[in-house]
């Protein structure tokens, strides 16, 4: 896993799903909120500044989110976000927004890694 | 309410360049509420200058700030040993917040925004021009819309000939004609007769353009010699 991933993870969904694959990524930075529409731009780029290689956003599934719209502006605020990034010269590739329930930790597992795996692309291709 | 836009980044970053501690300065009133200039905009901001100036190899340092309004000295006096002892406050105010802080510092004030318009919140981030400052309003002869800032002519007898029959504009077919919502509405609630009132041509002396304007409340004011 790249040295420092943020995950910003929903207590409905990412929190329950990532307790039962906590082992495979210790070096995860766990923020639990309590819901991923809580999560707020200046907050995300906050990360990058104090050096994070990647911040993930997990929250509950479009239309199964327990405040009705939190997941909804998560999507419009990593979007403002990444506009941002594209602006200032950061990869987009470095920040993710995924959606899933407390019943996927193996689907979790698979987005970390690949989102581990992208984060470090991103790093080499800035590198070169 | 002032509604105003954030200059692209890579623009503000030139405009700060020189300067290596920069004060963020935010605004608390009309920038907030447009989402341009407030706490959360100078936040974002900070740390976008913050990871480009990492990115380039310079060393800037962004301090950040925001209060209650930029356009009364009350508020930007406390915030004035912080804001001299920057090399220059990058203020996230509409123009007239910029100026005023400029006046009150010794440093240099460079605006981070771009003023658009006075306007209203159409919905949940989007706003639209409804006041041209034209000072003479005639709102109460037009059902509460200007025909000042929604014609796209300005005129103020009754729509031009171009617009569409469903009641767009022929500047911007996406726009309703001002004037076809001030007829709908005067109909609405039977007052049709004031578009009998010709209105004569205004007198643009008073609107916010050409010189300077200035508002006097003798009743209010508190000349400084007085108090001595």
């Amino acid at each position: 896993m790249a040295e420092k991933i943020v995950g910003y993870l929903c207590e409905h969904s990412g929190v329950p799903a990532f307790a039962e694959i906590r082992d495979d990524f210790k070096t995860l930075t766990v923020k639990e909120v309590p819901c991923s529409g809580r999560v707020e731009i200046p907050e995300i780029l906050k990360e990058f500044e104090l050096g994070a290689d990647g911040v993930i956003i997990v929250g509950c599934h479009k239309g199964s989110c327990r405040s009705l719209t939190g997941s909804h502006y998560a999507e419009k605020r990593v979007a403002r976000v990444k506009s941002v990034m594209k602006e200032i010269g950061l990869n987009e590739n470095r920040l993710a927004l995924e959606f899933l329930s407390n019943a996927e930790p193996a689907r979790l597992k698979q987005i970390l890694t690949a989102f581990s795996e992208s984060v470090n692309k991103s790093l080499k291709e800035k590198q070169k | 309410m002032i509604v105003a836009e954030q200059k692209p980044i890579k623009q503000i970053y030139e405009i700060i360049k020189p300067y290596k501690k920069v004060l963020i300065l935010g605004c608390g009133t009309c920038v907030t509420v447009c989402s341009a200039g407030g706490e959360k905009e100078v936040a974002t901001l900070a740390s976008a200058l913050a990871i480009m100036s990492k990115e380039l190899g310079e060393k800037g340092e962004f301090l950040q700030q925001t209060i209650e309004r930029q356009c009364d000295r009350e508020f930007i006096e406390p915030t004035l040993p912080a804001a001299n002892s920057c090399d220059a406050v990058l203020s996230l105010a509409c123009g007239a917040g910029v100026q005023l802080v400029s006046d009150m510092t010794t440093v240099p004030v460079v605006p981070g925004l771009n003023t658009k318009f006075m306007g209203i919140t159409q919905e949940q981030g989007v706003w639209t021009e409804n006041c041209r400052g034209c000072g003479d309003c005639v709102l109460h002869l037009t059902a509460g819309i200007c025909p000042v800032s929604r014609c796209s002519k300005s005129l103020t007898n009754g729509p031009c000939g171009g617009y569409n029959k469903d009641g767009k504009c022929e500047a911007d077919r996406e726009m309703d004609c001002g004037w076809i919502l001030i007829y709908n509405r005067l109909k609405e609630r039977g007052m049709l007769d004031n578009l009998r009132k010709i209105m004569e041509p205004k007198n643009w002396s008073l609107a916010s353009v050409g010189k300077p304007k200035k508002v006097i409340r003798e009743d209010l004011r508190i000349e400084p010699e007085k108090i001595k």
